[in-house]
């Protein structure tokens, strides 16, 4: 075997033996909790596949996953640990569903594509100030992006909770139902499976063009590798940095927006429980690589729909699913420990280097 | 490959050998199960309120033999899970589906419509954006200002200085039969007696203000007030906790706060309750045996358990049974309807 077809092994196996460890430590939690594991990952199997609508649910909870693991996978690469994706999902969601819902008569493909282009914004904006703050001062992006993402909470906790962009005639903290022109359009009748979905299945070559065959790209994968050496070949790594943070931000905006438009079709106060934080683990499980975030996210999304079918059978707590999310991502995070138990070859080095704060600084 | 398969092997081996023995509800000798599929809220099971309650109605209702309901829950993690939760259920041919709260409201009435042939249910929720709920959606109210008014009597016949006071949420319809009918209860032991209260001012965060909750509770009890009754969430929590430090007698709301708020015990005298289980017990009930209600709200007071007085708990020996026959007048007069609370349906407070 030779050294190139060793590495593409070890990249392949090694997401492959998280996910089956996730679930076998999964399995005894299940059996921990008093219910069969086979019966219940059988579910979870008919649940995410086979069941009537299983599979366009499956496909829905994929959308999101594939925009937002897009989103955080693009800032591995350039070494930004962008863990605020989840508050930039809201924000793209405010703005989406803002738009959605106040403006009226449009035609459906423009409604759509402003309520979109709105969500990105909101997104973009959101990340742009952590980027900034890299870029400029040095400020630490993990630290800003989470500190933002509860700023984000707060904010559309605010707003909509009784705030100025709630529901007057609804009993129910939510926003208004956005116009029916905004709402993007179903793919299979009976189903709740919405265009969304293409626009998640597009967005990956459009992301793997822009990493691997335009010059921001090159600069991206530049100073991902080393800052230190894209500034010495002339690049500039606070533009780099700010933008990759921006598109990244962005991605998170418009699975924001494409969940309002796509799913509700309004917004509530509460309107992810961890989707941006999930799609870290899909970042990672994909390896920051653009084509392996699609069987990443499809993953993430068979497990959150196939979770239902299995508490309907098993009626075990839905955390137990969160065991099987959580045990996998702790497996990826510890390659190295991986690589030791299973004396694999050391795998091409993943581009998660986060710059030291003295780096940008000294911008 | 050898060194991976084997690690999994074992680990393999251990899942399969702690299987078995997993049992699910089973109605015995029922020629047919009455199937009742449960959808919480983002609260989840554990909650202690309206998910665990609504799921305990599901529950009690199951061990009605007579009834033969089987019933399952599914928890939501999100909002845009309620959609597929309920859409679970009837794709499985589930004959009624209850849903826990007015966070529900919008999607279990879409459901209703899509599926005329189930049978849906929804707590505490009744005014809609859609007035024209089909006939097989009912929400589930409560008079609450028949509780309201007998801790407010209760509280008139435990006040010494001829004053009570209460500490509320939002100025919204239920908060004002809450209000009103506690001023109403406490007048009618004591026409004279002086009854603060003060609705929470602002909107965003009238349930969850308990600071501001206690200093309201505070001010009441310096300007004389001697029984505090509580109703606004975590606001009123902050009402209960200035009373149980200035010694003074407390009473909560919704639930038995005496379990849910340890803290408050010491003065916590009574509840004025919602039983959320009751209510759901009693629709799936009505539901099982055919007798399903016309009229898209399900109304549930003091006659049919709904509303009422939780236990005095630590307070029993001290409430004197001259109170504890007062308070058992009102309520007999109340369910025959001799007696009207004066606040029944009220939305706007005056």
């Amino acid at each position: 075997m030779n050294q190139r077809s060793r590495a593409l092994l070890a990249a392949v196996l090694l997401p492959v033996i998280s996910v089956i460890a996730g679930f076998v430590v999964a399995g005894l939690a299940v059996a921990l909790s008093g219910s069969d594991p086979w019966q219940s990952f059988y579910a979870l199997f008919q649940g995410a596949f086979i069941n009537p609508r299983a599979l366009p649910e499956t496909l829905i909870a994929t959308t999101p996953y594939i925009f937002l693991g897009l989103g955080v996978a693009l800032g591995f690469r350039a070494g930004l640990f962008n863990i605020g994706a989840e508050g930039q999902f809201y924000i793209g969601a405010l703005f989406g569903v803002f738009i959605g819902y106040n403006l009226h008569g449009l035609p459906a493909i423009v409604h759509i594509l402003l309520a979109l282009l709105a969500g990105i914004l909101g997104g973009f904006l959101w990340a742009a100030v952590p980027g900034i703050l890299k870029a400029r001062f040095g400020a630490h992006e993990v630290i800003t992006t989470i500190m933002l993402n509860y700023v984000a909470f707060a904010l559309v906790n605010f707003l909509i909770n009784n705030g100025p962009m709630v529901d007057k005639a609804s009993s129910a903290p939510r926003t208004p139902y956005i116009d029916p022109a905004a709402q993007l359009p179903i793919l299979a009748s009976g189903t709740r499976l919405h265009a969304g979905l293409l626009l998640a299945l597009l967005a990956i070559p459009v992301i793997w063009f822009l990493l691997d065959r335009t010059t921001i790209g090159f600069r991206i994968r530049t100073v991902g590798f080393s800052p230190t050496a894209a500034r010495a070949a002339g690049i500039s790594v606070a533009w780099t940095l700010l933008a990759t943070m921006g598109i990244s931000g962005g991605l998170a905006g418009i699975a924001g927006a494409d969940e309002v438009l796509g799913v509700s079709h309004y917004m509530p106060p509460s309107f992810s429980t961890g989707y941006g934080f999930d799609a870290i683990a899909v970042a990672l499980l994909a390896r920051s690589n653009p084509w392996a975030i699609l069987p990443a996210a499809f993953l993430f999304g068979a497990l959150s729909s196939g979770s239902r079918f299995m508490q309907f059978q098993t009626q075990v707590s839905a955390d137990v699913i969160s065991v099987v999310q959580a045990t996998v991502i702790m497996f990826i995070a510890a390659p190295v420990l991986f690589q030791w138990i299973f004396r694999l070859r050391r795998a091409p080095a993943p581009a998660i280097k986060i710059a030291s704060e003295t780096e940008g600084a000294a911008l | 490959m050898r060194k991976i398969l084997i690690p999994l092997a074992v680990v393999g081996a251990l899942v399969l050998a702690s299987c078995g023995g997993s049992s699910g509800p089973a109605a015995s000798s029922c020629s047919k199960t009455f199937k009742v599929g449960f959808v919480t809220d983002i609260g989840k099971l554990g909650d202690k309120g309206f998910n665990d309650a609504g799921w305990k109605g599901v529950q009690d209702a199951q061990a009605d033999s007579s009834l033969c309901v089987q019933g399952k829950f599914l928890e939501s993690k999100q909002p845009t899970d309620y959609t597929p939760n309920i859409q679970q259920f009837v794709d499985q041919k589930y004959d009624m589906v209850v849903a826990a709260g007015f966070l529900l409201g919008d999607d279990t009435l879409k459901a209703a419509k899509a599926n005329p042939s189930v049978k849906f249910s929804i707590v505490d929720s009744a005014d809609f954006a859609d007035p024209v709920a089909p006939t097989n959606f009912t929400g589930l109210l409560f008079k609450q200002d028949q509780g309201a008014f007998l801790v407010g009597a209760l509280a008139a016949l435990l006040s010494k200085t001829n004053h009570v006071g209460g500490v509320y949420g939002l100025d919204v319809p239920a908060v004002v039969q809450f209000r009103k009918g506690y001023e109403n209860g406490a007048k009618y032991i004591n026409p004279s007696i002086k009854v603060d209260g003060v609705f929470h001012p602002a909107a965003a965060n009238a349930f969850a203000d308990p600071d501001w909750g206690k200093a309201r509770a505070q001010d009441e009890l310096s300007g004389g007030a001697d029984v505090i009754f509580a109703a606004g969430g975590a606001t009123g929590n902050g009402a209960l906790l200035a009373a149980k430090e200035a010694n003074k007698p407390c009473i909560g709301v919704d639930v038995d706060q005496y379990l849910t708020y340890p803290d408050v015990d010491p003065c916590l005298v009574t509840s004025a309750l919602k039983n959320i289980s009751v209510a759901v017990k009693s629709i799936i009930a009505s539901a099982a045996k055919g007798q399903w209600p016309s009229g898209g709200v399900q109304t549930f007071d003091i006659k049919n358990g709904g509303v009422g007085l939780a236990p005095y708990h630590d307070w029993d020996s001290k409430v004197s049974a001259d109170i504890k026959t007062k308070l058992q007048d009102i309520m007999t007069k109340l369910k025959d309807g001799s007696l009207s609370t004066g606040a029944e349906g009220l939305t706007k407070y005056s």
